[in-house]
């Protein structure tokens, strides 16, 4: 069981440690822009229902097909349904996240990672910009990065809006493209690398093909999603270290079940290198410094 | 032993030098505009140190020290403190918190850190009162911002040599001397008598050099002020305009603006801001201080970096805001620490003095906004008009909503056609209608309970139907410039004004609006006042006690 606490507590580390890398990008300031920074972050997960046999879970359809037990593209794993009905959702990562609320608390999860953005560590930004239509526009641009600063907290624990925020130096600011209709915004895919530490053990995380769909509530905030996939080596790196860190087995547990799940970028011989998986993100509208624009 | 020698100071002080009570009410006089009367001025009074007074006063002297968190409160009449200052005298727990204060400070000013500032000499001994006299003879001029008389500085040096020789130790007993002097009625009254002359009755040099330091830097004066005020330079001398520039020229000057602007727009009130964390996440208990400085920030840069015109406080769209109340005013912060100055678009309908934080929050309650406080500080504190206060038997609470009713404004429509309540609110309500695009905390909404906001209004009958437009229409108005050189002078002088001095107001008048109604000019005009320099008899009143006790 302390095992997996022990790869429970590291995967949290995933959303829990700042530094966020990506490649990529070039940005045109023409139009509108603005800026937003994650208030609540999670885990997309099941929801426990179904819709037509499948389970519906948050996430996205990040391979663009919709797989079932028999589709070797899909390594054989079945894609759940969004509530919505949308089929082809890709976010396996949901078993592991089902397994670490099954051992911890409920919300345990929730607060690490609330404590890491009201503390300024996980300060996870967006800007969108070159926008001349918040409804409908085929060409936009999305800047990813991390913000820095001591953020100011409501009395629901929450971001207060329109704070202005420095851009982490050690964190490069990732840029793609994106398009808005009807009100809802999606990205082209990019790869995404986070610089985290947990328990001193440093690594960075790679979210491959990261995609952000999303879309502006009545009070301005953007309330989305951001899947990708995560690479199995790296969870199981992951796990060696906290295995010499902390002197537990993890590793063992890891090898056994992530394998199960991996779905994304299959190589010839049908193997998955990747496990999808998606976050959940509330933003609220915020600044970051003149000099400093991403 | 303390105690005794504490209580044995405090005696012999208060015998020897009397306290003196405060003057009374003056009638509420109306200015008449043709033909003025004859110059007469105000009656002479006496003014109690204001809180902040207090506290420059003790910085001036000692340095950085810790002040006192607590002394008498200050009152504030006809919108002023300065005024308030002349009716009220020191209660009896008053008397406590003086003397407390002045054994905090005492104590800190006879430490190594802070006594090589004032003590001028090494003593010779646990008792040397050559070396004390020569001490207290400065420090008490400064402090009491007179010379002492020999026989003050004598009592001073024996408290003090009394207290060593107990206490074994020079500074011990240095630290009774400046108790002493700190509790005393000549540092905490302003004595604004004046002396018979050749012609009419005028402040003294010791005087004047008071009134101007306090007006123009809401402290004691330096020590070169009280050289000119020895030299007989001040009130009627021909180089008293050049004292009055160089206090003008003075880095304290801000001190003087900041002091006079924080009572004119009850900027102290801040420290109490109080809102609803739960509706206002902006809401913290720092931000009333954060409010503050953004406006005083402002006045600061109009007055003395552009030297502008008094009227672009309220159309200019430049501020100074910190992090805080970027995140408030929805833009981005200009500075990561401190305050930075920030432009809003010309598309921004958030302009000058009436876009602040400061006014918005503070004339507003606590979870809703209010249309009836805001518009009473534009027609009373920046018009300077006069609005009743509410009969005693009237509900002074929002009215309940009418059916159909969804705005504030429809609320207070009742305020409106009720006769009993229409006479007064007409003066007040349309006028802070026009900034309800601003809740309750002074941030920018659109609708409130789903509805668009109608901000329009009239100021004097003049409409406009947005914030900005109020802004613009109140700065346009000649009560604008004729009220902060009204208050100006109230500030100054300590007295609401009296009809005989109508011609030295209509001269002030003139005089700030041919220098483009600059600050400064004002201020220097005002100095140069015969109503500045000028003072009438004390009013003699008896008391109606069995003693029969008579004061000035």
């Amino acid at each position: 069981m302390k095992t997996l606490l022990q790869t429970a507590l590291t995967l949290r580390g995933l959303v829990a440690l700042p530094g966020l890398v990506v490649l990529a990008g070039c940005a045109a300031e023409t139009g509108e822009h603005r800026a937003f920074v994650a208030s609540e972050i999670g885990f997309g997960s099941r929801t426990g229902e179904q819709i037509d046999g499948r389970d519906v879970a948050i996430g996205l359809n990040l391979d663009g097909r919709d797989s079932d037990a028999q589709d070797l593209q899909g390594c054989r794993r079945r894609d759940f349904i969004a509530p919505d009905g949308t089929r082809g959702i890709d976010n396996q990562f949901t078993h592991l996240y089902e397994l670490v609320e099954d051992v911890f608390q409920e919300g345990v999860v929730e607060g690490i990672i609330k404590n890491s953005i009201n503390e300024g560590r996980l300060l996870l930004m967006f800007q969108i910009s070159k926008v001349t239509d918040w409804k409908n526009d085929d060409d936009v641009e999305v800047a990813i990065f991390l913000g820095d600063g001591r953020p100011n907290i409501n009395t629901e624990n929450a971001l207060v809006r329109d704070q202005t925020f420095d851009i982490r130096s050690d964190a490069p600011v990732a840029r793609t493209r994106g398009s808005i209709r009807d009100g809802v915004l999606r990205t082209e895919p990019i790869d995404v690398e986070l610089p985290m530490a947990f328990f001193n053990v440093f690594f960075d995380l790679q979210l491959r093909g990261a995609q952000i769909q999303a879309e502006l509530d009545m009070d301005g905030n953007l309330v989305g999603l951001m899947g990708g996939g995560v690479d199995k080596e790296q969870i199981f790196e992951i796990g060696r270290m906290a295995d010499a860190m902390q002197g537990e087995q993890v590793s063992p547990l890891l090898n056994l079940l992530i394998p199960t799940w991996t779905d994304l970028y299959p190589d010839e011989r049908g193997i998955c290198s990747h496990i999808s998986a998606a976050l959940t993100f509330r933003s609220v509208p915020a600044f970051v410094f003149d000099d400093v624009r991403p | 032993m303390s105690w005794i020698l504490r209580w044995g100071a405090a005696l012999i002080l208060g015998a020897s030098l009397g306290l003196v009570g405060c003057e009374g009410e003056i009638e509420a006089p109306t200015v008449a505009t043709r033909p003025p009367p004859p110059f007469e001025p105000a009656p002479a009074q006496l003014r109690r140190l204001t809180q902040p007074q207090y506290r420059n006063a003790i910085t001036d002297l000692f340095g950085e020290v810790v002040l006192p968190a607590r002394l008498e409160p200050d009152e504030r009449v006809d919108g002023l403190y300065q005024v308030g200052a002349h009716l009220t005298t020191i209660s009896a727990r008053g008397t406590e918190l003086y003397e407390a204060a002045a054994y905090q400070i005492a104590g800190q000013a006879v430490d190594e850190a802070h006594r090589d500032r004032w003590i001028l000499c090494a003593p010779s001994g646990v008792v040397d009162r050559a070396c004390a006299e020569q001490s207290l003879r400065v420090l008490g001029r400064r402090t009491w911002r007179r010379p002492l008389s020999e026989v003050e500085l004598a009592q001073l040096v024996e408290i003090g040599a009394n207290a060593a020789r107990r206490l074994g130790d020079f500074y011990a007993g240095m630290e009774f001397s400046v108790a002493t002097l700190l509790q005393s009625p000549h540092f905490l009254f302003r004595r604004e008598v004046g002396a018979e002359t050749d012609g009419p009755r005028r402040h003294t040099g010791w005087e004047m050099a008071e009134r101007l330091s306090f007006f123009l830097w809401n402290t004691i004066p330096d020590d070169a002020l009280l050289d000119a005020a020895a030299r007989g330079e001040l009130g009627d001398h021909p180089r008293y305009a050049e004292h009055v520039d160089r206090l003008l020229a003075d880095p304290r000057a801000k001190q003087g603006v900041r002091a006079f602007f924080t009572e004119m727009l009850e900027l102290d009130e801040l420290d109490e801001l109080r809102k609803d964390p739960t509706i206002f996440e902006h809401y913290t208990p720092e931000l009333g201080a954060s409010a503050r400085e953004e406006t005083l920030r402002l006045i600061e840069h109009l007055v003395f970096e552009r030297d502008a015109d008094y009227r672009e406080l309220m159309t200019t769209r430049t501020t100074f805001i910190d992090r805080r109340l970027a995140s408030l005013y929805g833009v981005p912060a200009p500075a990561r620490e401190g305050f930075g100055r920030y432009d809003f678009p010309e598309s921004s309908e958030r302009v000058g003095l009436l876009g602040h934080i400061s006014v918005l929050a503070l004339q507003a309650h606590a979870s809703v906004s209010s249309p009836t406080l805001r518009g009473i500080f534009v027609r009373r504190n920046l018009l300077c008009g006069a609005i009743p206060p509410p009969p005693a038997n009237v509900d002074t609470s929002i009215p309940e909503p009418l059916p159909g009713s969804v705005t504030l404004r429809d609320r207070v429509a009742r305020h409106l056609q009720d006769p009993s309540c229409a006479g007064c609110h007409r003066l007040m309500d349309p006028l802070g209608l026009g900034l309800e695009n601003f809740d309750a905390i002074g941030r920018w909404r659109d609708t409130e309970s789903g509805e668009p906001i109608d901000a329009s209004g009239d100021v004097n009958g003049i409409p406009f139907s947005t914030p900005s437009e109020l802004a613009y229409t109140v700065a346009a108005t000649p009560d604008f410039t004729q009220c902060v050189m009204r208050t100006a002078y109230r500030y100054a002088t300590g007295h609401k004004e009296v009809p005989g001095e109508a011609a030295t107001l209509r001269d002030i008048t003139g005089r700030f609006e041919r220098s483009g109604f600059r600050v400064l000019p004002l201020l220097r005009s005002i100095a140069l006042s015969d109503g500045f320099r000028r003072v009438g008899a004390p009013v003699i009143t008896v008391d109606s006690t069995p003693s029969g006790e008579v004061s000035p």
